[in-house]
């Protein structure tokens, strides 16, 4: 790894910060250094369960170069592995398919069952032998990434250590512990992809504020003005911002979109968007709920995966299939008005004199939490390097 | 991994030889007539060279349970033969073709490769 930035002037309190240096979305080494310490360290969205719908689907997913393998075994429970043969490394799984019962390498055939055991060594000693005293199977499961699903998000935490992610998110969960009832997806038109030349933590700072809303998304904020919003914050968590107007689409005959069961009353009006650190931006509504998963591709390239979520079943709730389109076009043309500005940050962070810039004490506090968050996860690893060369 | 690899790889005698594809003079010692024993979806006098080819075929329609089948077969025949290692190496690729299949013949393989010691007794 190259030079270590210096991370000091980010840990300040708001007023006197500055946001983490240009490295941090320009440079190839620091990026690396992210990957491990904020992306593997970390609970990771890597994708959704609604694209594994059948037990014995399997699906192939790369992640900051990592080959993984996201299964749904018979009893409908999702697991993640490394999509890496335990015999000569072949990549096990290419496209998305649903199997019976077994994982095929394609290159010697050793078989894997869909929780990742070790089924079948073909002539692993020699021609017909199919066992050999020193090929254990017990010893060559498949290695399994460690993994939860909420809200449809499949989580991984690569490095292994983090704590499980209840513990780690108790405090999101209990927030949004109303919410926790089932979620049907949209269908095709309620899935969308947005490839955005930026870093993916400028689209989680833009995500977080709610600063530019007037600015950016002037339609918006007709009828979702400034004051009308508020910040959350939790440290070393998730920030992100709330409305108190939330006004439900209504359609032609004045219906509206089926309302999840049993919310209290501040949902009649109220919504909330968070982003979940590191890369999952979520957000409520008392009728529906989205999940966006930022794939970093490289320093400078992410990839948005949006998905829209309803609290009923769209092949059975058909005479709504007009509101659910006209929801995921509104929210289509927010988020595409907030590309200009993640791609324009990226961009002036190209400007060698820029010293990370500074933080509104009365805007910004969900964006520096972020930031503070960040570095604080850079300072343990590299305090845990250190002591690891010491 | 075309069975003609695998005959190769297996280096058995020149009699059981299952050959690589349809040849244009039949190999010498091909057996004139099979044993009774073989199953009802092929013709008992059904010659190797046959089956081989037809293994290739299910090998490009990717078509699993016909490799099962193909595959039983060729294992039954080494096993009248009494070529055991030969019988095993044809099971064994019915066999995993069932693992991936679930198929109904999985147990019936699982058990026949466990008699011989080839596989962990399931
Ligand atoms: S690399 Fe997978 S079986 Fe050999
Ligand atoms: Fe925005």
């Amino acid at each position: 790894m190259g030079k270590t930035t210096s991370l000091a002037a980010v840990r300040n309190e708001i007023g006197k910060a500055r946001g983490l240096p240009n490295e941090h979305y320009t440079d190839p080494a620091t990026f690396k250094e992210e990957a491990e310490a904020v992306l593997f360290a970390n609970w990771a969205g890597i994708g959704f369960g609604k694209d594994v719908p059948d037990n014995g689907d399997v699906r192939p997913v790369e992640f900051l170069g990592v080959p993984l393998l996201v299964m749904r075994n018979h009893d409908g429970d999702i697991g993640v592995f490394q999509n890496t043969c335990r015999h000569r490394g072949m990549i096990l799984v290419s496209e998305p398919k649903n199997l019976r019962n077994t994982v095929r390498c394609p290159y010697h055939s050793w078989c894997y069952s869909l929780e990742g055991e070790l089924k079948a060594t073909p002539h692993v000693g020699g021609p017909g032998h199919n066992t050999h005293e020193l090929i254990q199977p017990a010893e060559l499961g498949l290695i399994r990434i460690r993994s939860h699903v909420w809200r449809d998000v499949i989580f991984v935490n690569i490095s292994g250590d983090a704590q499980e992610f209840e513990e780690c998110h108790a405090d999101l969960l209990q927030r949004w512990q109303e919410f926790e009832q089932p979620l049907y997806h949209g269908g095709v038109a309620s899935s969308f992809r947005l490839d955005v030349k930026t870093n993916w933590k400028l689209a989680v700072e833009n995500y977080c504020e709610s600063y530019h809303l007037p600015w950016v998304h002037p339609g918006l904020n007709s009828y979702s003005k400034l004051e009308d919003h508020y910040d959350i914050q939790q440290p070393l968590q998730y920030s992100g911002q709330g409305t108190y107007v939330y006004r439900q689409l209504t359609g032609e005959y004045e219906q509206t979109l089926a309302d999840f069961g049993d919310l209290s009353e501040q949902w009649n009006t109220g919504a909330e968007y968070i982003a979940l650190y590191p890369n999952v931006l979520l957000g409520v509504h008392r009728d529906h709920s989205f999940a966006i998963i930022l794939e970093p591709l490289d320093c400078v390239n992410t990839v948005e995966h949006i998905e829209l979520y309803y609290a009923t079943d769209a092949d059975a709730d058909d005479n709504r299939s007009v509101l659910r389109e006209t929801n995921a076009r509104l929210w289509k043309t927010v988020f595409e008005e907030d590309i200009d500005v993640v791609e324009g940050m990226q961009k002036g962070r190209k400007g060698i004199l820029f010293d990370g810039g500074r933080f509104s004490p009365a805007m910004d506090g969900p964006t520096h939490n972020f930031h503070q968050w960040v570095a604080t996860c850079l300072e343990s690893s590299r305090a845990q390097r250190s002591s690891l060369d010491a | 991994m075309l069975p003609c690899n695998e005959s190769s790889l297996l280096s058995l005698n020149e009699s059981s030889v299952l050959p690589c594809s349809e040849p244009a003079v039949l190999p010498r010692n091909e057996p004139a007539e099979l044993p009774r024993n073989e199953p009802a979806e092929l013709p008992r006098n059904e010659k190797d060279s046959t089956l081989h080819q037809r293994m290739l075929q299910a090998h490009a329609a990717q078509d699993l349970n016909s490799l099962i089948a193909l595959y039983s077969t060729a294992g039954k025949r080494m096993e009248t033969r009494g070529d055991i290692d030969a019988a095993c190496f044809y099971l064994t690729h019915a066999y995993v073709y069932a693992l991936e299949l679930d198929a109904p013949e999985l147990t019936e393989l699982q058990t026949r490769l466990a008699a011989y010691g080839r596989i962990h007794t399931p």
